[in-house]
């Protein structure tokens, strides 16, 4: 394989198909979600930080 | 090589990451490092949805640099990524401790407990990689 056959193969593999993206926001949006779980920001969205109390002091995250 | 699929981590991840839940659920119940706000069965959703936005961020991870890391084996990359996720949720706690102390408060017991279980979450992730694989 040349490198410019390789470089492709790479571009092929790597492609971003409208799946991967939708999968990717997702990912996003549960990253923010955990954010919300270990830190709280009860004025953002008030209940989700008491609801996981219990789980953010079980996983090992700072909290009161 | 093959084509990333996002699809596959967020689900093996989120699969993962349920019944890693319900393992901190159990360790922690067992261990009683604090008292618990709700009762275990009330406890019971809220640990899986953690677990499940935990495993599911590691198995993204794990199908996106999983080939590229330096690591020999699923459960070993799983280790290491679900730790290293884990201190990055971990890590800003720690700053904020220093410039809110009563607000956020250090409790070495719990941080190695934490940190115990980010490696079990990897082992399970790391396994059922190696299962979906095979
Ligand atoms: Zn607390």
């Amino acid at each position: 394989m040349n490198g410019r056959e390789k470089a492709e193969r790479l571009g092929k593999d790597r492609v971003l198909t409208a799946e991967n993206i939708i999968h990717a926001l997702v990912l996003i949006g549960f990253a923010i979600f955990m954010v919300f779980v270990i830190y709280g920001l009860d004025s953002v969205v008030p209940g989700i930080h008491d609801a996981f109390h219990d789980f953010r002091h079980s996983a090992g995250f700072l909290c009161h | 090589m093959h084509a990333v699929d996002l699809k596959r981590g967020i689900s093996i991840g989120a699969y993962g990451g349920m019944v890693w839940g319900l393992v901190v659920l159990a360790v922690s119940a067992y261990l009683k490092f604090f008292a618990f706000d709700f009762t275990i069965l009330h406890d019971i959703p809220i640990f899986m949805a953690g677990g499940a936005g935990m495993g599911l961020i590691v198995g993204a991870f794990m199908e996106v640099l999983g080939e590229r890391l330096p690591f020999e084996g699923a459960v070993a990359k799983g280790i290491v990524l679900s730790v290293a996720i884990w201190l990055v949720f971990f890590i800003p706690g720690v700053f904020l401790h220093l410039i809110k102390p009563d607000r956020y408060t250090v409790e070495i017991p719990l941080h190695i407990q934490g940190l115990f279980l980010a490696m079990v979450l990897g082992m399970i992730i790391g396994g059922l990689w190696k299962k979906g694989r095979d």
